[in-house]
């Protein structure tokens, strides 16, 4: 009975630490790919080459 | 004799002594070795003032260290507000001109949690391996944030260790980068960054708070911070508010984490032997996070004609700017010309977000 609580116990730490390092792996990857997209969609919006493009479509318009 | 009972020399404990020699320790390594001098020199005094007897200094609701570190830092004061002045220092351009640099941010956790399993199997329990794994993120405010809530009374040393690493990042990472890297891609030179709108600058500061906040609420005191400070600096119409943040509220705050964190390391709490442990898992972590950044380095260019200089992988640890500057003088020795710091600064942020939305998700689900 003792062993079997034990290995229970075990069984039971195991699994909510893997449960962490999947969710912590997975938010910090998902966090980190939000803010590559962020960062991309910001430069083709809001970046130099996208108001050079705007100006010099202007011009020859 | 009532005077000879309040006599502190005849209250002195053998442990107490031997306390005072780990905070002069600190106090010389701040004086003498420049080693992050504005943390480790309060927090050294702190802990010898706590080790003096009959002083009533960490007496509950009474104390003055007692009160600095209970509104500072078990309020969730002080840690925040220091990322607050963090923002106001810092400058996302060149993460927003080279956006994959970002990864590297994320790989450098790497170490967090390779480290937090290897606390378990060193028998600490779950909350005080997620205090201690977070140490490998190399982010003091990171660390005293989350060990002040998953286990306070390993608070002290996360702090001091997490502080002493930092101090040691160009004693600690170039064996590594250098062993992980051949002489070629030390030298490889990264192509130019673009120049980055101010409009851009502003905007990324909002969106990255809302997008890190939604997706990990529990980080939201240190992003949130984080990304205010920078919203001042890049407004560039509160220099007021970006000053204060950056100077005057950054050192009073740090005046009173330093001495509140130096204060909780009495001999009762300190001088046991998984202390040690928590060092030497605290040095794994580090080391282990630097070489997952490196190697995920490599790993992009494989699948890239634009080579990324593997060494900027190291700086996705959060020391900044001391990873990024290692970074660059370690690509220095194979090639002087080479101007890395720049590129380095980007994973150098990264790490910043990465580590607390790390310790973000483990506060979601140890603080139950």
């Amino acid at each position: 009975m003792i062993v079997e609580a034990r290995n229970l116990k075990a069984r039971v730490l195991l699994e909510t630490s893997i449960n962490l390092f999947v969710n912590g792996a997975l938010g910090v990857l998902t966090g980190i790919a939000l803010l590559y997209l962020a960062m991309k969609v910001l430069a083709i919006t809001l970046g130099r080459d996208h108001s050079y493009h705007l100006s010099s479509k202007s011009k020859t318009h | 004799m009532p005077f000879l009972d309040q006599l502190g020399f005849l209250s002195l404990t053998p442990g107490m002594v031997v306390m005072w020699g780990v905070g002069l320790t600190l106090i010389y390594l701040a004086i003498n070795r420049e080693y992050e001098p504005l943390l480790l020199l309060p927090i050294g005094f702190g802990i010898m003032v706590a080790n003096l007897p009959l002083t009533g200094l960490m007496a509950p609701s009474e104390g003055l260290l007692w009160r600095f570190y209970h509104y500072g830092v078990e309020w969730e004061v002080a840690p925040p507000l220091i990322f607050l002045g963090l923002g106001a220092h810092t400058d996302f351009g060149p993460l927003l001109s080279q956006p994959r640099l970002v990864f590297l941010g994320a790989a450098a956790q790497g170490g967090v949690y390779i480290t937090f399993f290897a606390a378990q199997a060193f028998g600490f329990t779950l909350k005080e391996a997620a205090s201690i794994g977070i140490i490998g993120g190399a982010d003091g405010p990171t660390t005293i944030f989350l060990a002040s809530q998953l286990a306070p009374h390993l608070l002290g040393t996360c702090a001091v260790a997490a502080y002493s690493y930092m101090a040691l990042v160009p004693v600690i990472q170039p064996p590594i980068m250098r062993l992980l890297t051949s002489e070629q891609e030390r030298a490889i030179r990264m192509r130019r960054t673009r120049k980055v709108e101010t409009r851009e600058k502003l905007v990324f500061a909002v969106v990255a708070a809302m997008l890190i906040v939604l997706l990990v609420p529990a980080s939201a005191p240190l992003i949130v911070m984080f990304m205010l400070g920078n919203l001042f600096r890049e407004s560039k119409v509160v220099e007021r508010l970006t000053e204060t943040a950056q100077n005057a509220l950054m050192n009073i705050v740090i005046i009173v984490l330093g001495l509140g964190v130096g204060a909780t390391m009495e001999a009762s709490t300190f001088l046991r032997t998984d202390v040690l442990f928590i060092f030497v898992l605290g040095l794994f972590a580090f080391a282990a996070s630097t070489a997952s950044g490196v190697l995920l380095a490599k790993l992009m260019n494989v699948f890239t004609d634009d080579k990324i200089n593997p060494l900027v992988g190291a700086a996705g640890v959060s020391a900044v700017p001391m990873a990024a500057r290692v970074a660059h003088k370690v690509a220095a020795e194979v090639d002087k010309k080479n101007y890395l710091l720049m590129f380095a600064m980007g994973p150098n942020l990264a790490g910043v977000i990465g580590t607390v939305i790390a310790a973000g998700i483990f506060l979601a689900m140890l603080q139950q």
